[in-house]
């Protein structure tokens, strides 16, 4: 019984070891905290946040049993539900669905190699996508002053040439 | 057998099989209701059922409310699916394996992942019932994250402050009501303000029905991109 005990407790000891050294390998750099982030982490207020859905509660429980039911579906049912609810899906936990690419492809590359054809394209496949509108608009406008430059540089050496011939 | 060699055997043995059905969790599937209150003041709300292989790597997202959509998240892509047809694909910068999902699956929600993430424990500290750990990024981080500190409690993670390179406070995330499903802790409700300068973005995603090690089902959970 002595001898299991011991062997128990060496064991024991050993692992609390190992355990110690990769922890304190973790601490190797201590950043002290400020009392605002022990505020803001032990005086966090959920309330607050429930309080933000009070006006869709409705919506909430109706759709807990009705589970079928689209937003269509409730355009024609009850609308009233819907007062300033969008009728954009949003992926849960990701980094939002406002990175919609049209094809899959850059919308600045859109906007600046089809001009304003690019940016209506993005428009109306990224489901008016403001964001992402706004990128094409950026690359439209690149691609004109690449444009305005290349011709300028172009016809002023072709000028320059013609000068030179004459 | 004596008494107290026979407790310490089914003491192991209890630790064996927690640890061995803790390592085998590889599929998670649940109902998940997200509901979003934007600076502006509308609202977006999205329910469906989210499906997660931790070997396929791919999080796939039956959508049945706004509109019936399915979203295939592979990689930094998300794929969009409207009557079983490709609308189009999007860009997303959370890869699944950086996925609550992955977390929960990997028994790693405790440190919200970072335990495997470049970051390091800057300090630990106890108030009241919170362990409060600050996870500091690599030095020449160039990230939009600076210090990150989470809270647990009894073991569970608590809540998650995300700060900026510049120290202001961008995001706050409480996990609450676990659930136990196979051995695995899920926190089923999750609640979140991101700031934006002097206004706030509201989220409560919730998780209902959830199931570890589905078996069966594997069209959905390894869902073919290229197929439709």
């Amino acid at each position: 019984m002595k001898k299991f005990l011991f062997k128990s407790l060496s064991v024991s000891l050993a692992l609390l070891l190992l355990n110690m050294q990769s922890f304190a390998f973790n601490l190797k750099s201590t950043v002290d905290f400020t009392s605002t982030e022990i505020e803001a982490t032990t005086d966090f207020n959920d309330s607050e946040i429930y309080e933000a859905f009070a006006d869709i509660s409705t919506l909430d429980h109706y759709l807990q049993t009705n589970e079928d039911k689209t937003y269509s579906d409730l355009e024609l049912e009850d609308s009233s539900m819907l007062a300033g609810v969008s009728s954009t899906t949003t992926l849960p936990l990701s980094s939002s669905a406002s990175d919609e690419l049209a094809l899959g492809i850059p919308s600045f590359l859109w906007g600046c190699v089809f001009g304003i054809v690019g940016v209506l394209v993005v428009y109306l496949m990224t489901d008016e996508n403001k964001d992402q509108t706004k990128k094409a608009f950026f690359g439209c406008i690149a691609g004109s002053l690449i444009g305005t430059v290349l011709y300028v540089v172009v016809f002023a050496a072709a000028a320059t040439t013609a000068t030179t011939t004459y | 057998m004596p008494m107290y060699r026979l407790f310490f055997v089914t003491y192991f043995a209890i630790l064996c099989i927690w640890n061995v059905q803790a390592q085998n969790s590889f599929r998670f599937k649940a109902d998940i209701t997200t509901k979003i209150k934007n600076t502006d003041g509308t609202f977006q709300y999205t329910k469906g059922s989210a499906y997660y292989d931790r070997n396929a790597k791919k999080i796939i997202y039956n959508i049945t409310f706004p509109q019936k959509e399915i979203y295939v998240s592979i990689d930094t892509l998300v794929y969009k699916y409207v009557n079983n047809k490709q609308e189009s694909v999007m860009g997303n910068a959370l890869k699944p394996e950086f996925s609550i999902y992955h977390f929960i699956l990997n028994n790693d929600i405790s440190d919200f992942g970072l335990k495997k993430s470049s970051f390091s424990v800057g300090n630990i500290e106890k108030a009241d019932d919170l362990i409060i750990t600050k996870w500091i990024p690599p030095a020449g981080n160039n990230s939009f994250f600076g210090n990150i500190i989470v809270s647990t409690k009894s073991k569970r993670l608590n809540s998650v402050l995300i700060y900026n390179p510049e120290g202001v406070l961008v995001n706050r995330q409480i996990y609450k009501k676990y659930k136990s499903v196979n051995g695995v802790e899920i926190p089923t409700e999750i609640l979140t303000i991101t700031y934006f300068g002097g206004v706030k973005k509201y989220q409560i995603v919730e998780f209902r029905n959830v199931v570890i090690n589905e078996a069966g089902n594997d069209l959905m959970y390894n869902f073919n991109v290229s197929k439709i």
